[in-house]
């Protein structure tokens, strides 16, 4: 028996069309060949798969992954085109059969590709399978950019032309990689709530109670921050806030699995306004909806505002919201006590000082739109809090 | 009623100057460790009366075990007397409309459970509630926690 190949036909089993700046002189780099070698891969798979499904058959047929192939036949143009025949070896069982499955095959790798064009993935997902589209993690990646290959070229709807380019590979291998987490740059706030003993690392206990092992291979002098970081809870019963930013491991649903890598790792002042405001959009998450007292526009000016005028370690206010969804900053020292109400819609506010010495309590009122007017805040506030003189 | 009878009345609804404790909620405690002034302003909710617990016969621990068990949160039990709470009174404006403005102090009441005791803030403008918050804060923070349960979640994997 000979070997039974699509010499005989004009047309070739897969004509595709190559595009972009390397393939105008109808040519091939062997890189590429490396790609439509890795789609052979995908046929044969996916055909044998097909043969079982068609024929109701527990295996596929004899010989198929050694005996059937795609040979180059000729470079054509049009860009470049390559006309690959199916061959399909002596020695494999139910010939017909097999270029069947093959016919079918081509068409859900074709189906497949249309679908990444128009963002369908349950289309993707059911011509494929999550397996098979893992693997476009790898297939095309000699692919520059702007440059692809049409597995049907001929078709008059654009959107039908099976391309395969950077964004339908990524489209395919994002749909199985699906669920799957994803590296990330990340700043996470929280406590330190365990130091591992077994391996350089330590937990972090975010202000949602999460969790979050993270992972220092090489670097003890972050271990040692760490145990500092945790020191104080043993010592006077408080734990110490910190600020890590490295690369983590972060599921679809934007939950930090895991720190794989520390860039950092900073112990944050007591009343870190960021840290505190994680804290309460945690605590309160009405105060932050688009209804609330820091929704994003608020928030924005109330940072803004707060941080300019507020700007070094011993002047951060303790900040509570409290349950009328009122907002409210406080300063303390020996002596003087501060609050102030905030408005954040009106945007102002009104200032209580209190001297716990004369038992005296003062208020004013003061606009805080602008910068100036935070920095003045900022300047009265600090005056009473050193001396209790204020100018009224 | 007598005046000796309305007297002896008195004596049985006011307390004496010993310790009551406040059951601070998580929401107001600093992360340097200390109370807010907020944390002593009672709100509408509360029907404008500030809640503590008589010490008389309780530790501060059991206190706090009793509220949780009563389903509240609390980060912890401070303390205030009652010579405290005149004297926050006693400091504020006095207005001919509230005549038991400056006079106010602790009450008994058993409601809803027994030792359960109020600082009456009803009448009083913002302004009167926030300076008597303060001067309550200030005596608490600085007598500093009565009893405070251990942070969790520290252990050594």
């Amino acid at each position: 028996m000979t070997d039974a190949t699509d010499k005989t036909t004009s047309k070739s089993f897969l004509e595709p069309k190559l595009g972009g700046d390397r393939f105008v002189e109808h040519s091939i780099p062997l890189e590429v060949l490396g790609d439509l070698v890795a789609v052979q891969d995908i046929l044969i798979q996916v055909a044998n798969d097909v043969y079982k499904e068609v024929n109701d058959a527990k295996r596929g047929p004899r010989n198929l992954r050694r005996g059937v192939s795609l040979q180059l036949r000729d470079v054509g143009e049009g860009s470049a085109i390559a006309c690959l025949d199916l061959r399909i070896g002596s020695d494999v069982s139910h010939a017909s059969e097999v270029r069947l499955a093959f016919e079918v095959a081509k068409e859900r790798l074709v189906s497949a590709l249309n679908a990444a064009k128009i963002g369908d993935r349950a289309s993707a997902l059911a011509a494929l399978g999550p397996d098979i589209l893992a693997r476009f993690e790898k297939i095309g990646s000699s692919l520059n950019s702007g440059e692809f290959v049409e597995f049907a070229p001929h078709a008059q709807d654009l959107n039908k032309r099976a391309r395969l380019d950077t964004s339908s590979r990524s489209f395919l291998a994002g749909i199985a990689k699906e669920g799957a987490p994803v590296e990330q740059r990340v700043e996470v706030r929280g406590v330190i709530s365990a130091i591992s003993t077994f391996e350089p690392g330590f937990e972090i206990r975010n202000f949602a109670g999460e969790i979050i092992p993270c992972r220092l291979l090489n670097n003890p002098e972050q271990v040692a921050l760490a145990a500092q970081a945790t020191k104080s809870a043993i010592d006077v019963d408080l734990l110490e806030r910190v600020v890590l930013t490295g690369i983590a491991l972060v599921a679809e649903n934007g939950t930090i699995q895991s720190v794989e890598q520390v860039d950092s790792l900073d112990i944050v002042p007591p009343h870190d306004v960021q840290t505190r405001i994680e804290e309460l959009r945690i605590a309160t998450p009405e105060s932050f909806n688009d209804n609330g007292i820091l929704n994003p526009k608020r928030l924005d000016w109330f940072l803004k505002g707060v941080l300019s005028a507020f700007n070094n370690e011993e002047s951060y206010p303790a900040i509570f919201i409290g349950p009328d969804q009122d907002l409210f900053l406080e300063w303390r020292s020996d002596r003087f006590t501060t609050s102030l109400e905030v408005d954040t819609n009106q945007q102002d506010a009104e200032i209580h000082f209190y001297d716990s010495e004369s038992r005296r309590s003062t208020f004013k009122d003061v606009r805080i739109e602008t910068g100036p007017e935070w920095n003045e805040l900022a300047e009265i506030i600090n005056n009473w809090q050193a001396d209790g003189l204020f100018d009224e | 009623m007598s005046d000796e009878s309305t007297k002896q009345n008195e004596h049985a609804t006011q307390v004496k100057d010993e310790l009551h404790y406040r059951q601070i909620s998580p929401a107001w405690i600093t992360s340097e460790g200390t109370v807010s002034m907020q944390a002593f302003r009672p709100t509408s909710k509360d029907k404008r009366k500030l809640s503590l617990a008589s010490s008389d016969g309780l530790t501060a621990e059991d206190s706090l075990i009793n509220h949780i068990a009563r389903g509240n949160k609390s980060g912890g039990v401070v303390g205030v007397s009652n010579m405290e709470v005149e004297m926050a009174f006693s400091d504020l404006e006095p207005r001919p409309e509230v005549p038991t403005l400056c006079t106010r102090t602790i009450v008994r009441d058993n409601d809803p459970f027994d030792g359960h005791e109020i600082v009456d803030f009803t009448e009083l403008t913002k302004k009167e509630c926030q300076t008597v918050a303060s001067a309550l804060s200030s005596a608490s923070n600085d007598r500093g926690w009565l009893f405070r349960p251990a942070r969790t979640g520290i252990s050594s994997s």
